[in-house]
């Protein structure tokens, strides 16, 4: 109507939230294929489970909230942030990780905040700390990937772990299940093994772990797949890639037996996964070219330094969730250089053109 | 030589539009009934109303010939205005502003004498049309008595754009990138005059002793008639004005916002204008295409600036062209021009501007300006949705785009919590406007509104804060001199006191001494 | 147990000796205090807050001696600067000195001016023009709107207009859906 403020620009967006959280949907389907082939049907239950509780979760609180339902459901950031976390626990993990997670990363990490856009810390990440300090167990007991085993889980298994819980299943999960090799590491270390005596297992695969690699590779197809689609920017990706190889190069290279090679790095854990998906989640990130570099690279120092000291096999969510904190600081002291002005100096004082 | 093409950061290539009003051949409009001459050159000075009638040329019921002075000088922010039509000046009246939604502003109203044939756009001089010698303050005079203005937009004083940068201009830069979607006036004009241009930035080279001239367009600007480089190729040969003038003519990337001044500087020059400089600072002056042709016009066939090529263009509009009209003319007689609507009008988003960064037209009524590009009529189907914003998400895609560097949604954050000081020490000020954050924004948030706003507010608390400064100096001042005559005062009470006391001990000295002969004498009787 | 108590003792009292020091070698002087604060006044030298100006008033805030919500120009936004920059909690604006009004500037009516020049010695910032038995006229431009020239016009030709303010590009009214909802 003529006389109404439209407000700019008058033209129909490009994109809109919905169609950016659906692009990482989209990249996030290799990977999804990779995890099934690799070790069975559990993550279709998990991915139900999890997208089931982000989403009821979700309404529920936007309804307390007083919030559309309708729209905020339909931004799809919820099924991201549960996708995420699905991807992250063991497909045999009983339903309540996916509740607790759910619970944690929608309710806690994301609602209480102010629903999209105000979280401060990355939800799938919050929900995933929560359960793996909730139920250690658990969350270590990976089925072996086909790679090894040959075969995977049927569909009856699964669903008797998922909904019963691993002791349903007796000495079956025993046999079905192994430490992932981060784990093995990990414990290996802990017994005062060289890297080369624990290396022998073949679950070290080709570069480091065996089937994870392939999961990395799907990671990273999907990743590319979001930076052709502009939907997140080379800084984060190539500050994990490029900062996880330059840190852990020398190291391996001083002393293979002491240190893990920069590959096995890269492939037997989730930072693949993090590079792309994870430290690039835009709301708990940092808004500047600069501050993605050193949110990035401060990611990748935690995740080392918890895998080779801390009390978890990877690190990756604890990392994240670290940086996330220090995000307002990065943001603060990374303010890109304004066009027209000089390199160094900044201006205080400003005047009003 | 050669000038390389440089980039500038940010920016995105958007689909031009451009063929829509250029499918028309340029059209003159029929004289309006009446015409409305805006005042206001600058929304950021209010305009006195005093001010305004000191320097009326003409007085009201006066009968006007076309092209008649009706402002003297009121200032760089009031550039002269001149009559566009024989007529009647009927006094000022307060028009519906054209950008300013809710706002009125006082314009000259004239009733035009509808007899008269329309003006039609001029043709083009041969590029080898004699110009006159004229020396640099003669032709600033000059342009200034012509009322001409910068036409892209801005609307400042060309004149005083030239005293501001006379002296150390190495290369003058005429800007024919119309990088806006829809906007064609200046393809219009390029196509049919390239040589006035020309000419016009000879006669700029020359009274600012320029040794480059370039004439920059955006490189797809191709049709049936052939690139727009051709016409501005058969022009570039030496001139008796000034043979040594090295003249270029470059093609830049169509990316949007190719022509704002800075960026086009950028991608020329490879440098940066200084943020709180002007492009003289590097030695360059950048003008647009359709000023140098005003400029031409002025000297050669003395004419005043009284008639602009505006495009009435976009799908809501039934035959989308360029229209030659007068300034002042109300915006319901140009799209009347261009056959009217073509769909119900409550279907339709009128925008003086380009669609990414123009203004919404409220009120038809409003006339147009020296600075109106183009009418642009979307409708309801080119309207974004309108589900409303979503919150920001950060996701940066406005980072990457803005051509000013700075942090779209930082600032959109600041703004909209009302920290517009937070705001400019974030580089508020430095926004050109361009509008390509919201254009990109998947929240759809109105960052543009927001920016503007702004921007606004930061002018308003900083002219509340120069009042303060002066009141406050004034008050100290008249504090001052107060105790100064206070002090004065006090110190001439003392002096007569004193010279009272003086006095008194005087007196009983004589009195004293007249009481001693006394007794002298009665000591002697 | 006596030395103990000695060393802690001695630690109180340097920790607090310490923290006075800072504050004192660190903390404002009384000068740049009233300057702060005649920073954040409008500056209209109305004499509302009851005291001759603005810069008198701030000496008597840094003083004490007066409130901080006596000061209508102000607005409250004017109380929540001062109490932000004093540390104190905010509180409404005293309407005994008058309500906030928007700014205004004065104009005389020249065809009533008897040429008095009773408002030329009432304006608190010179802003009146004039001479004895010719017309007075304002200066827009310096007119602070203190309304201090109305009271002493003997035949009431002062009249207060609003001031002339840049346009504002209005707030976008952002169709935010959860109003929509």
């Amino acid at each position: 109507m003529i006389g109404q403020r439209a407000t700019l620009p008058h033209r129909p967006a490009r994109r809109n939230v919905s169609q950016v959280m659906g692009q990482v949907l989209i990249a996030l389907l290799p990977a999804i294929a990779v995890h099934a082939w690799l070790f069975g049907w559990g993550i279709f239950i998990q991915l139900a489970l999890a997208i089931g509780f982000a989403l009821s979760f979700e309404a529920v609180m936007l309804q307390l909230r007083q919030r559309p339902v309708g729209v905020y459901l339909k931004d799809l950031s919820a099924v991201v942030a549960a996708v995420l976390f699905a991807l992250s626990i063991p497909p045999l993990a009983p339903w309540w990780v996916s509740g607790v997670g759910m619970f944690f990363a929608i309710i806690i990490a994301k609602q209480l905040y102010g629903g999209i856009g105000h979280n401060l810390f990355n939800p799938a990440m919050v929900g995933f700390a929560a359960v793996i300090i909730a139920f250690p167990l658990a969350l270590t007991q990976w089925v072996i990937p086909r790679t090894l085993a040959q075969t995977v889980p049927d569909w009856n298994t699964t669903w008797v772990a998922i909904l019963q819980g691993p002791q349903a299943l007796g000495g079956t999960m025993d046999a079905i299940s192994q430490a992932t090799p981060l784990d093995q590491l990990r414990t290996g270390r802990l017994d005062g093994q060289t890297l080369s005596e624990i290396g022998i297992d073949p679950m070290f695969g080709l570069f480091g772990a065996s089937g994870w690699e392939w999961l990395a590779l799907a990671y990273l197809i999907g990743g590319l797949y979001l930076i052709g689609q502009r939907i997140i920017t080379w800084h984060v990706p190539l500050a994990v890639l490029l900062g996880t190889i330059v840190i852990t190069l020398p190291g391996w290279l001083m002393d293979p037996d002491l240190f893990r090679s920069p590959l096995q790095q890269l492939a037997a854990g989730s930072l693949v996964m993090c590079a792309f998906f994870i430290a690039t989640d835009p709301v708990s990130g940092s808004s500047t070219p600069k501050g993605k570099i050193i949110f990035s690279i401060g990611v990748v120092v935690l995740t080392l330094v918890i895998r080779a000291w801390g009390g978890f096999p990877d690190g990756v969510a604890f990392a994240v969730l670290l940086m996330n904190m220090f995000v307002p600081l990065i943001d603060r002291y990374t303010v890109p250089r304004i066009f027209g002005h000089p390199k160094h100096k900044r201006d205080e004082t400003r005047s009003v053109r | 030589m050669s000038v390389s093409v440089h980039g500038f950061f940010g920016g995105m290539p958007l689909a031009d539009h451009k063929a829509m009003a250029m499918q028309r051949p340029t059209q003159s409009i029929p004289v309006p009934e009446a015409l409305y001459l805006p005042l206001k050159g600058h929304r950021h000075q209010p305009l006195d109303l005093h001010q305004i009638t000191d320097h009326l040329a003409v007085s009201v019921g006066q009968q006007l010939a076309a092209g008649q002075t009706l402002t003297r000088g009121m200032g760089d922010a009031h550039p002269r205005l001149h009559a566009p039509v024989a007529g009647t000046f009927l006094g000022i009246v307060s028009r519906p502003a054209l950008k300013d939604m809710g706002h009125d502003v006082p314009c000259l109203h004239i009733q035009t004498d509808r007899t008269q044939a329309p003006k039609k756009l001029p043709d083009d001089y041969p590029p080898n049309t004699p110009l006159p010698e004229i020396t640099p303050d003669e032709l600033m005079d000059h342009l200034q008595r012509m009322g001409i203005v910068g036409l892209g937009g801005a609307q400042f004083p060309t004149s005083e754009k030239m005293r501001q940068a006379s002296g150390g201009i190495d290369t003058v830069i005429l800007n024919g990138v119309e990088c806006e979607p829809y906007i064609a006036c200046d393809e219009a004009l390029m196509r049919h005059r390239p040589g006035t241009i020309v000419l016009g930035g000879r006669l700029l080279a020359k009274a600012l002793g320029a040794k480059r001239l370039i004439v920059a367009v955006e490189d797809p600007l191709k049709d049936s008639h052939g690139s727009v480089s051709d016409g501005f190729l058969a022009c570039i040969q030496p001139h008796p004005l000034d043979p040594a003038l090295d003249i270029e003519f470059i093609e830049v990337p169509s990316i949007y916002p190719q022509g704002a001044e800075r960026q086009l500087i950028k991608t020329l020059t490879n440098q940066e204008v200084p943020f709180d400089g002007l492009p003289k600072d590097i030695g360059v002056i950048c003008l647009n295409v359709a000023t140098a042709a005003s400029v031409a016009d002025a000297v050669i066939e003395n004419t005043p600036l009284t008639h602009r090529l505006v495009s009435i263009t976009g799908p809501g509009i039934q035959n989308p062209c360029n229209v030659y009209a007068p300034i002042g003319t109300p915006v319901t007689d140009l799209i009347h021009q261009a056959g009217g609507f073509n769909c119900p009008e409550s279907e339709i988003d009128l925008i003086i501007g380009g669609p990414v960064s123009g203004h919404t037209v409220s009120d038809q009524r409003s006339p147009i300006d020296k600075g109106s590009l183009c009418i642009l009529a979307l409708t309801r189907a080119d309207r974004p949705n309108s589900v409303g914003s979503m919150p920001c998400i950060n996701c940066g895609f406005c980072v990457s785009v803005c051509p000013a560097q700075l942090l779209p949604q930082t600032l959109f954050k600041l703004a909209s919590q009302g920290a517009h000081e937070k705001a400019h020490q974030m580089g508020m000020m430095d926004c050109i406007e361009c509008g390509l954050c919201a254009e990109v924004c998947p929240s759809h948030l109105p960052l543009l509104d927001w920016y503007r706003h702004s921007k606004d507010q930061l002018r308003a608390l900083d002219m509340d804060q120069r009042r303060q400064a002066l009141a406050k100096e004034r008050f100290e001042a008249r504090n001052r001199r107060l105790e100064q005559r206070q002090a004065e005062r006090e110190a001439r009470r003392q002096a007569r006191r004193a010279r009272l006391e003086a006095n008194s001990s005087a007196q009983s000295e004589i009195e004293a001494a007249i009481a001693r002969a006394r007794q002298k004498k009665e000591g002697e009787s | 147990m006596i030395p103990s108590v000695l060393i802690l003792t001695l630690l109180t009292v340097s920790v607090v000796a310490l923290i006075l020091w800072v504050s004192r070698r660190w903390g404002a002087n009384d000068d740049s205090v009233v300057e702060q604060i005649d920073a954040l006044l409008p500056q209209t030298q109305c004499a509302q807050c009851g005291y001759p100006g603005c810069r008198p008033y701030a000496e008597a805030i840094a003083s004490g001696e007066a409130d901080i919500n006596q000061c209508p120009p102000g607005g409250q936004a004017g109380v929540d600067a001062l109490a932000d920059l004093l540390g104190k909690e905010s509180k409404p604006l005293n309407e005994e000195h008058g309500s906030h009004k928007p700014p205004v500037v004065a104009l005389i009516d020249e065809d009533r001016c008897i040429g008095c020049t009773l408002c030329i010695q009432a304006c608190p910032v010179d802003a009146i023009l004039g001479a004895q038995k010719m017309m007075h006229t304002v200066l827009a431009s310096e007119c602070t709107g203190c309304e201090l020239c109305i009271a002493p016009c003997p035949v009431d030709c002062i009249d207060l207009v609003p001031a002339q303010r840049p346009m504002i590009h209005p707030k976008p009214m952002s169709i935010d859906i959860r109003v929509q909802a």
